[in-house]
């Protein structure tokens, strides 16, 4: 039985949704149990100059670490470009 | 040149207009706007004094780049002592009154005394008249806004406007210019309407003139190069405003909702800036319109927005209200997670129609919203009943009920006015003051400080009560501007804030809007300021005027008795653990982190301003 995470993309990156993704910018991905982060984002194409923030279930991800992480069930993984406010 | 080096002085008691020399002495010491005002408060008003007595003085000024060409250079601030914290108040607002007050030769208004009657302040260039304002004394801002324009004849009229709750001593009331720009927290409208002054009315045509025009226009156009080539001040903020953060705050488990009680909303997707750009069943159309920019912003992160048409909100709204009907100023971050994620509702619209009364009525949402959520609380606690709401079902997630408080809060009647005095005295008054989620009195913002360590920090030794605008660590610890912090790291934070509380201290005196930091450093402002006005003026130099300010501020709240002693945070942020997301189990650290701030400060132990701090400052 494959495992899934969720994937959360905001903001610009919204335009890489899938057409079938929910009002709350999530869809289901499939991993396996070597499936990076880094993995992810290459085979949804998103684009790396413009993904900023990554988080793993709510905790900031550095670039370094990105590449090399191993995705787990039930996963929370959402992308933004560089954002702020205030 | 750049100053215009005058200063318009009201004495409302007199009733007189008088002008004097701005005091260029001090602006060497504290630039201009937050840090020259604050030096003018300092010297003529006592701390001990009545907020909302004759005896409080406002101060209503620009920066040395207000009116210039600069990005953002629109820029003016409201300082005078709060009603809401009884510390040194200091707002600051966009739109075009700022550079329209330049262009009228002016660099600061003051307004000292009481008028016997309702007034309005109307100037045109040289001339400035008080005039009564009987009028539109009970109006809302729209209106007093649409009454002035019709009398003077002038489209280009620029006005800032306190609305019905500012004449009736709602604590958080603001002051409105061009409609939906607020100089908004603290009660600074509270203030004007204390002394009945309605409105001032602006319109000036002399322009505004720099030192050295060659170098200034280099300077300019490369500082707007930065803007342009970053992808927050050049893509991020004119597409999704500050709204952009809602998402990002939410999913990182530092969302306070339902009075802080939790740290992430569910429905708070549904309330982001994302959401506004959804097209709705009714009409087709986003919530969001547009963006908009303030006097010469290259940036332009406001909000132009519509409520849906078949919304239970604008039903009853009358022709008086067309406005409600149309496109307005809309929600920022702050007004949508105070009176949404902080009162547990998820109704776009809602909020929409709420931030629309804000802006025709005069009110800070931030604090207006987390008033209505600490009434809430007490509300399911059983700590107040529909006998003290005047009926209201006061439940989190009730939009209606939420609507119906910030109406009456609005027109400063019945309920309202209980929860127009701001949370602290709302909670105090019904016996359980640790509901009150405040620092000196103002309501926090919209980070929970339990998940984001370093605005804890800001919150508790924020000069005019807990503010984000202050030291917005979140930029690292969030967002990784200029570099990533863990935001549960007590560690360096102390330094952290400080950098931040210093800088933006500068940047909040020199005309410009503090977003520009997200792009620009003390080394981008600098040569703008060099080009534009006498002197030499270096990043250094900047970063040192702006820790001065931090320690003036500082020194005329110790005197009014707001200083170490309310370095504190509310009992839940110190003693009730956040229950989910990567903050759980925490709270937050400031034991850990205040001793440091205070020796990098350079204060005493207990928190105090040294002597030879002040001696090496020049205080």
């Amino acid at each position: 039985m494959s495992k899934k995470i969720t994937v959360k993309l905001f903001a610009s990156l919204m335009k890489h949704l899938p057409v079938n993704s929910t009002k709350s910018h999530g869809f289901d991905y499939k991993i396996d149990e070597t499936t990076t982060v880094g993995f992810l984002i290459d085979d949804l194409k998103l684009p790396r100059d413009v993904i900023h923030i990554v988080l793993l279930n709510g905790v900031y991800l550095d670039a370094e670490t990105r590449d090399v992480k191993v995705l787990t069930e039930g996963d929370i993984l959402g992308f933004w470009p560089p954002v702020a406010g205030g | 040149m750049s100053w215009t080096k005058k200063v318009l002085r009201i004495n409302l008691t007199e009733g007189t207009c008088t002008p004097e020399p701005l005091n260029m002495e001090w602006t060497e010491q504290f630039l201009g706007q937050r840090g020259l005002a604050t030096k003018y408060l300092t010297e003529e008003v006592p701390p001990t004094t009545d907020p909302l007595s004759p005896e409080n003085t406002m101060y209503m000024i620009t920066g040395p780049l207000t009116g210039t060409m600069a990005s953002t250079a629109g820029r003016y601030s409201v300082v005078t002592k709060s009603p809401l914290t009884g510390a040194v108040a200091c707002s600051n607002s966009g739109g075009f009154f700022g550079n329209e007050m330049k262009c009228a030769g002016w660099d600061m208004i003051i307004l000292e005394g009481k008028s016997p009657t309702p007034v309005y302040i109307s100037i045109n260039d040289d001339k400035a008249e008080i005039l009564p304002a009987d009028e539109i004394w009970g109006k809302s801002v729209w209106e007093a806004d649409e009454w002035l324009h019709a009398k003077h004849q002038d489209p280009q009229l620029r006005c800032a406007v306190i609305g019905v709750s500012g004449e009736k001593g709602v604590r958080y009331a603001a002051i409105i210019n061009d409609l939906h720009r607020a100089a908004g927290r603290s009660g600074v409208g509270t203030v004007m309407g204390s002394k009945n002054v309605k409105a001032i009315a602006l319109r000036g045509s002399k322009g505004v003139t720099v030192n050295d025009p060659k170098a200034f226009f280099e300077a300019t156009t490369a500082a707007k190069k930065i803007l342009a080539e970053n992808a927050v001040t050049g893509e991020g903020l004119p597409a999704l405003g500050t709204q952009v953060l809602m998402n990002v705050i939410n999913e990182m488990g530092a969302q306070p909702t339902n009075n802080y009680k939790e740290v992430s909303f569910a429905g708070a997707s549904k309330i982001s800036g994302e959401a506004m750009l959804e097209p709705r069943d009714s009409d087709g159309k986003p919530n969001l319109t547009r963006n908009a920019g303030c006097f010469a912003c290259t940036i332009s992160c406001g909000r132009i927005s519509t409520i849906n048409p078949e919304h239970f909100s604008i039903q009853n709204r009358d022709d008086l209200h067309k406005s409600y009907h149309a496109n307005s100023g809309g929600l920022e971050y702050e007004a949508a997670w105070a009176l949404g994620s902080d009162t547990g509702i998820d109704d776009l619209d809602a909020l929409t129609y709420a931030q629309f009364v804000c802006n025709e009525q005069g009110l800070d949402p931030i604090s207006l919203g987390s008033t209505i959520a600490a009434a809430m609380e007490m509300f399911e606690e059983g700590f107040i009943t529909t006998e003290d709401t005047g009926g209201i079902e006061l439940n989190f997630g009730n939009a209606e009920a939420m609507i119906k408080c910030t109406e009456l809060v609005a027109k400063g009647e019945g309920f309202g006015l209980e929860l127009g005095q701001g949370s602290a005295r709302f909670c105090a008054k019904h016996g359980h003051p640790e509901l009150s989620m405040t620092v000196r009195g103002q309501e926090f913002p919209a980070y929970d400080p339990r998940a984001i360590q370093g605005m804890g920090l800001g919150y508790a030794t924020s000069n005019r009560g807990a503010c984000h605008l202050r030291g917005y660590t979140v930029a690292s610890e969030v967002l990784g501007i200029p570099i990533k912090t863990d935001p549960l790291e007590t560690e360096g934070k102390a330094g952290l804030q400080i950098a931040f509380q210093n800088a933006t201290a500068a940047f909040d005196s020199a005309g410009i809007c503090i977003f520009t930091s997200f792009a620009w450093s003390l080394e981008d402002v600098a040569p703008q300021l060099d080009a534009a006005i006498e002197g030499d003026w270096t990043p250094e130099r900047l970063g040192e005027i702006g820790e001065r300010i931090w320690n003036l501020e500082r020194l005329y709240n110790e005197a009014a008795g707001v200083g170490a002693s309310a370095d504190k945070l509310p009992e839940r942020m110190m003693k009730l653990p956040a229950n989910t997301g990567p903050a759980e189990g925490k709270v937050s650290g400031l034991d850990t982190m205040l001793p440091e701030y205070y020796a990098e400060r350079g204060w005493s132990p207990e928190g105090g301003v040294t002597a030879e701090t002040k001696a090496r400052l020049g205080l």
